[in-house]
């Protein structure tokens, strides 16, 4: 369940802008994948545009991860929604109105499988997130737990051009215990084809509980590239959003790392 | 030096022109090796997790210290697990981080240099295949296959969707950077082509001055028992195992799957960099304007 509500909390982030640096971070580097570079989009001033989908993610991508001898991961980028499709798990994002919902089987073909869900409702607010084609401005509260059961996990989260700060309880007995709290402020703007994630961030994440702690780490979007700190925490000892890099060549490539190790490269 | 095709454009310092000299290599355009590339509707066959010979071509790909490095960190990360084993048995420690260890996981640092390995396993995962897709390699076209292109062709986006992702497939290979370097600057060009595959922003990630050979007898025996200590201190289904079997019967003979001339050097591209090709073959030439 813990795996499950990390990879569907992690995967919200891909569509709703807040985790978006902690996606790329994801154990399987496969939400790197959902971002990149819009080339042929106003804020886009680097990068060769190729194709005609060169102006934007959405399309079909073939992952390569690293310890994969052939490519298993397919994501297919909608305007607002999200499939992916493993050996081991499916996770698909549609959009009804204002609100987001997941679900993510971690054993596909299984009857009864291990199904998860998410809600995520939003408030809208402005927020321009260039090629990337999900509308992800605004509030969002969220909810998660396994499919026909109550919510194990609650999450908020806010996206603006120059903020984007979240926070996520686990749902107990005795009531909500914190998870994780993170704020990202812009401390800079840069051109980047990303949209209003252009610029340099400073990312603070807090583990809560016994073990945990808060680790700032440095995010920089400019061009067609996301980089952030060093490091690469897989854990409860560090930054999640560490270790990050990501190049999108502006045509049909996307590549980088997470973790600082783990490797991926998309083809569309 | 000369980068023969496989490489997106001509060498571009001028301070390589009068170092290295140049040839036009316009026979391998014509000639294989060849990726066959084939629609298949049967699914991919699982592999494991350490193709057989990819650990010695790592090793055979970077510097010939890393043999070395790799022991001494296996060494690390085995006393490491050692300390905390008996903190928990004999103090009741408990497993929280532990600032005794190496950080931030010292298993993770204790494998072979991960973007060499992971383009290794590439390099020798011909035939090459994924759900619906199947790219074989070999001396000239398969028939049978939907698509036959040049694996050393030049690197160009292409509007081929199928040949596009029969080569994203063969990464490692299909985007290697093929050298052609006069005998008085091999050895220099080398060094430095080896120096720039350690930094850890770099592109580069093995580099092959010949088709094969041996790695250090002595070193891999060291490895190999080094490797053999870790495995007894690790849980039967503990994810590093497998690493540590392939580590324990490595192999001191290598080989690549394509021919090499006496005086080709072959550099392969981390699979992090294929977005960034441009960034690859300019490190490529600062190796050479270094010399």
């Amino acid at each position: 369940m813990r795996r499950r509500a990390v990879l569907v909390c992690g995967l919200c982030g891909a569509l709703s802008g807040g985790c978006t640096t902690s996606t790329s971070g994801s154990p399987d580097g496969s939400t790197g994948t959902t971002t990149a570079s819009d080339a042929g989009s106003p804020d886009a001033p680097v990068g060769t545009s190729t194709g005609p989908d060169a102006g934007s993610l959405a399309g079909t991508w073939t992952l390569t991860l690293v310890g994969n001898a052939g490519v298993l991961t397919t994501v297919t980028i909608g305007q607002d929604a999200l499939d992916v499709t493993s050996s081991d798990f499916t996770l698909t994002a549609t959009r009804t109105g204002n609100v987001l919902a997941f679900t993510d089987n971690q054993a596909p073909g299984v009857t009864g499988g291990d199904v998860g869900v998410l809600t995520a409702t939003q408030t809208a607010g402005a927020f321009h997130a260039g090629i990337l084609p999900f509308d992800l401005g605004g509030s969002w509260t969220m909810q998660a737990g396994p499919k026909g059961g109550s919510a194990t996990l609650t999450c908020t989260l806010t996206v603006t051009a120059t903020e984007i700060d979240g926070s996520c309880q686990n749902v107990l007995a005795g009531g909500p215990a914190p998870w994780f709290t993170f704020t990202t402020k812009k401390t800079s703007p840069a051109a980047s084809s990303l949209g209003d994630f252009g610029g340099t961030w400073t990312n603070s994440w807090t583990w809560a509980g016994t073990g945990g702690g808060t680790f700032p780490c440095t995010l920089d979007f400019a061009g067609n590239s996301i980089t952030t700190c060093d490091g690469g925490a897989t854990d409860y000892n560090g930054s999640p959003v560490a270790g990050i890099t990501f190049t999108y060549d502006g045509a049909n490539t996307v590549s980088g790392a997470a973790y600082g190790w783990a490797e991926f490269s998309a083809t569309r | 030096m000369t980068r023969r095709p496989g490489a997106s454009a001509v060498a571009r310092a001028p301070g390589l022109v009068g170092l290295l000299a140049l040839a036009a290599c316009s026979k391998a355009e014509r000639t294989g090796p060849f990726l066959s590339i084939s629609q298949e509707e049967r699914a991919p066959v699982p592999r494991g997790a350490v193709p057989p010979g990819s650990i010695a071509l790592a090793l055979g790909g970077l510097p010939p210290e890393e043999v070395t490095r790799l022991r001494e960190r296996l060494e690390e990360a085995t006393d490491a697990s050692v300390r905390r084993a008996a903190a928990v048995l004999l103090e009741g420690v408990a497993l929280v981080p532990d600032a005794a260890a190496p950080a931030p996981s010292p298993w993770l640092q204790a494998l072979p240099d991960l973007p060499a390995l992971t383009a290794a396993a590439n390099v020798l995962g011909a035939p090459w295949s994924a759900p619906g897709l199947s790219v074989k390699l070999g001396p000239a076209c398969d028939a049978a296959a939907s698509r036959c292109v040049p694996l050393f062709a030049p690197a160009a986006e292409t509007a081929d969707a199928l040949v596009r992702h029969g080569r994203a497939l063969a990464w490692a290979l299909g985007n290697a950077a093929r050298l052609r370097v006069p005998g008085a600057a091999r050895a220099a060009l080398l060094r430095s082509l080896r120096g720039a595959q350690t930094r850890p922003s770099g592109t580069i990630a093995l580099v092959f001055g010949a088709p094969g050979g041996a790695l250090d007898e002595a070193e891999l025996d060291l490895l190999r028992e080094q490797a053999r200590r870790a495995q007894a201190h690790l849980a039967p289904d503990a994810p590093q195992r497998p690493w540590l079997d392939a580590l324990g019967a490595v192999r001191s003979v290598w080989a690549l799957p394509v021919a090499l001339d006496a005086d080709e050097v072959l550099v392969v591209p981390r699979l992090s960099a294929l977005a960034r090709l441009e960034d690859f073959h300019a490190e490529v030439d600062l190796a050479g304007t270094s010399l």
